[in-house]
């Protein structure tokens, strides 16, 4: 008898390792894991400087001009694929009471201009700063225009004007690039 | 041979796993209640465990998700899912893994009240924040210029094997006291508990024009015992496996611990009970590998112009990677159990066993039961309402239902019978998310073979 009851045992046991083992997974689709994408966008800074008021202390009769470069290398070439758009914003705050031109060449390693981005900068005062914005968007061609490119020449020109001994031009750049994985 | 080791480990790492053993706890027929409370109550004379099967006790959990969440409806879109689950997550949810596996568990009670136990087990315990900031970071990326908190990253995993012996002293009618010693053997560790670091915007403005700022970025991950993982390559299967054997068995990395217990009637019928269990800690010395990666980043501090701008060169220039070999402690997670039940029906025959007589006993119990567990940034809360049954001699269940971060409709259910002096319990947790694990947050199976005798 006592054989028995413990015989009746095993199927109350067996009901739980049944529950256990039969145990399933469902209303899921994990087919859906090659469906899962990744779209961060990516802010980065481009260029920031400021051109103080002493450049200009005296009146100038002629346009003044200057080059400076920078490196240009945000994504390496394994990310690049993955890029989808690039937005590149620019902000503009003037003090001095001159007109200058920007522009924004786009290079190779060697020296080839792939892309070129101008624009004015109208002269303000210390009470009353010019502010200005841009925003331009690359892709398709120009997406691989700016990818193929590694650093970036900035040629400030400065138009003839009074002096001043106040006031500062700054120019604020940022890159947003998109990504899909 | 060596890529199926590495699987095995993983395996062993990334599979199911048990924290809370609620259902084991007070279980004064089972010889597993020792190690779960070392001042427990035991039924029985002698035990020996069926070696590698006497416990196998694994548990998986997320807090914060679970698959249905994510993959979950034929409708839905699964990146929308992902997106939603990113916004209810917090930085305080979590996954846990973990496995224990007795290679050996015995006992005896000798002839003056005492009943001492020893035995190894192995143990894996995988525990990791969901590192909210990072994740967003990755999903949305940085656009909307939010705080991102690098200390989010937190997590340890290690797998170890412990060699223990306790004693468990029937000190009256009304208390139990039990301590166990512990020696632990290291065999990997892995912890990266105290990063620090910001990454935000600064100077925003209405064209979205900022700077990114990394701030006092400070990640240390501290290693040991990984090298054969490492190296796997590099090492005959005979090395491989004689490194692993040498770290698992005292041979690397050894640490102490201790667990005290006791079990406390108040009067007739109330019982209280309570245990810490691995009150101890690992001096890591051998095969040590700390990476620290540190450094800053200010796009705002310098003009473009400025050769020593960062434009001017790689981000990577701004911060240094080390490789540190410093010994390190880790300190086990400690466990808190406490509990009070009530038993009724008398269970008027005398215990079979040599269990010091003057004590009541009872078929049923319902109890109360708290456990808690230390993990990196605090404790890990879990409450239970439990009833046990003592259906015969060879027969018990417990039903319990627990309330923790995963759930708050987590049933359980333990059964034990003995066939002669043979036992066999099963214990499994969340059985109402059986019929569909997907939507389950956490999972716990817990089983065990053993021989258990009564000197009559």
């Amino acid at each position: 008898m006592k054989n028995l009851k413990d015989l009746l045992k095993v199927p109350l046991l067996s009901i739980v390792f049944i529950l256990v083992l039969t145990s399933c997974v469902k209303d899921v689709e994990l087919d859906q894991i090659d469906e899962i994408q990744l779209t961060p966008t990516a802010v980065i800074d481009l260029l920031d400087f400021t051109l103080e008021a002493d450049l200009l202390a005296f009146e100038q009769q002629e346009t003044i001009g200057f080059d400076r470069e920078v490196t240009f290398e945000v994504v390496t070439d394994d990310l690049k694929q993955n890029v989808t758009s690039v937005d590149l914003f620019f902000d503009t705050t003037n003090s001095l009471p001159r007109k200058f031109q920007a522009t924004l060449y786009f290079m190779t390693d060697r020296n080839r201009v792939n892309h070129t981005i101008s624009f004015d900068i109208l002269p303000g005062n210390k009470e009353t700063p010019q502010i200005s914005t841009l925003k331009e968007t690359f892709e398709g061609e120009a997406l691989n225009a700016l990818n193929e490119s590694s650093k970036i020449k900035i040629r400030m020109e400065m138009d003839p004007g009074p002096g001043a001994t106040e006031g500062q031009l700054q120019l604020l750049s940022t890159a947003a690039y998109n990504f899909e994985f | 041979m060596k890529t199926g080791w590495v699987i095995l480990l993983l395996l062993t790492v990334f599979g199911i796993s048990a924290q809370n053993k609620q259902l084991l706890y007070n279980v004064n027929s089972l010889p597993q209640n020792l190690m779960t409370n070392p001042g427990g109550e035991t039924r029985f004379d002698m035990h020996a465990g069926l070696p590698f099967f006497s416990h196998l006790s694994f548990s998986a959990g997320s807090s914060g998700v679970s698959m249905y969440d994510i993959f979950g409806g034929k409708e839905s879109d699964v990146n929308e899912n992902i997106n939603n689950s990113l916004i209810s997550i917090t930085d305080k949810d979590f996954f846990s893994v973990r496995d224990q596996i007795e290679l050996v568990f015995l006992g005896w009670r000798d002839n003056s009240q005492n009943y001492f136990s020893a035995g190894v087990y192995q143990e894996t315990d995988v525990f990791a924040y969901f590192p909210k900031d990072i994740a967003v970071l990755a999903w949305e990326g940085n656009q909307n210029q939010k705080n991102f908190h690098l200390s989010d990253l937190a997590f340890t995993g290690e797998v170890l094997n412990v060699f223990h012996f306790g004693a468990t002293h029937y000190f009256s009618e009304d208390l139990n006291i039990g301590v166990r010693g512990k020696v632990y053997s290291s065999v990997f560790n892995v912890r990266s508990v105290d990063n620090k670091g910001d990454f935000f915007s600064s100077g925003s403005s209405a064209n979205n024009v900022s700077r990114p700022i990394l701030r006092k970025v400070d990640i240390l991950v501290k290693t040991s015992g990984l090298d054969p993982l490492l190296n796997s390559e590099t090492m005959t299967d005979k090395e491989l496996l004689g490194q692993f054997k040498s770290q698992a068995f005292l041979g690397g990395n050894i640490g102490f611990g201790i667990d005290l217990g006791f079990t406390y009637f108040l009067d007739k019928h109330y019982r209280i009970t309570g245990s810490i269990l691995d009150l101890g800690m690992i001096n890591h010395s051998e095969d040590v590998k700390t990476f620290r990666y540190s450094g800053e980043f200010d796009a705002t501090s310098q003009s473009t112009l400025d050769p020593d701008h960062p434009d001017s060169g790689e981000l990577g220039e701004y911060f240094q990677e080390e490789e540190l070999g410093d010994p390190y402690v880790s300190f086990r997670p400690v466990k808190l159990n406490a509990s009070i039940d009530y038993g009724f029906e008398e269970e008027l025959e005398p215990c079979k066993c040599r269990e010091p007589i003057g004590r009541r006993r009872y078929l049923n119990h319902v109890g109360f039961q708290l456990f808690s567990m230390k993990r990196p940034k605090g404790f890990v809360h879990a409450a239970t309402l439990s009833f046990d049954r003592k259906f015969s001699d060879n027969f018990f269940g417990k039903l319990t239902y627990t309330a923790d971060a995963f759930s708050f409709s987590n049933i359980g259910l333990l059964l034990s019978g003995r066939f002669s002096n043979f036992n066999l319990y099963l214990a499994a947790d969340n059985l109402l998310d059986y019929p569909n694990l997907a939507k389950a947050r956490n999972a716990s199976v817990q089983v065990g073979f053993q021989f258990i005798f009564n000197k009559g």
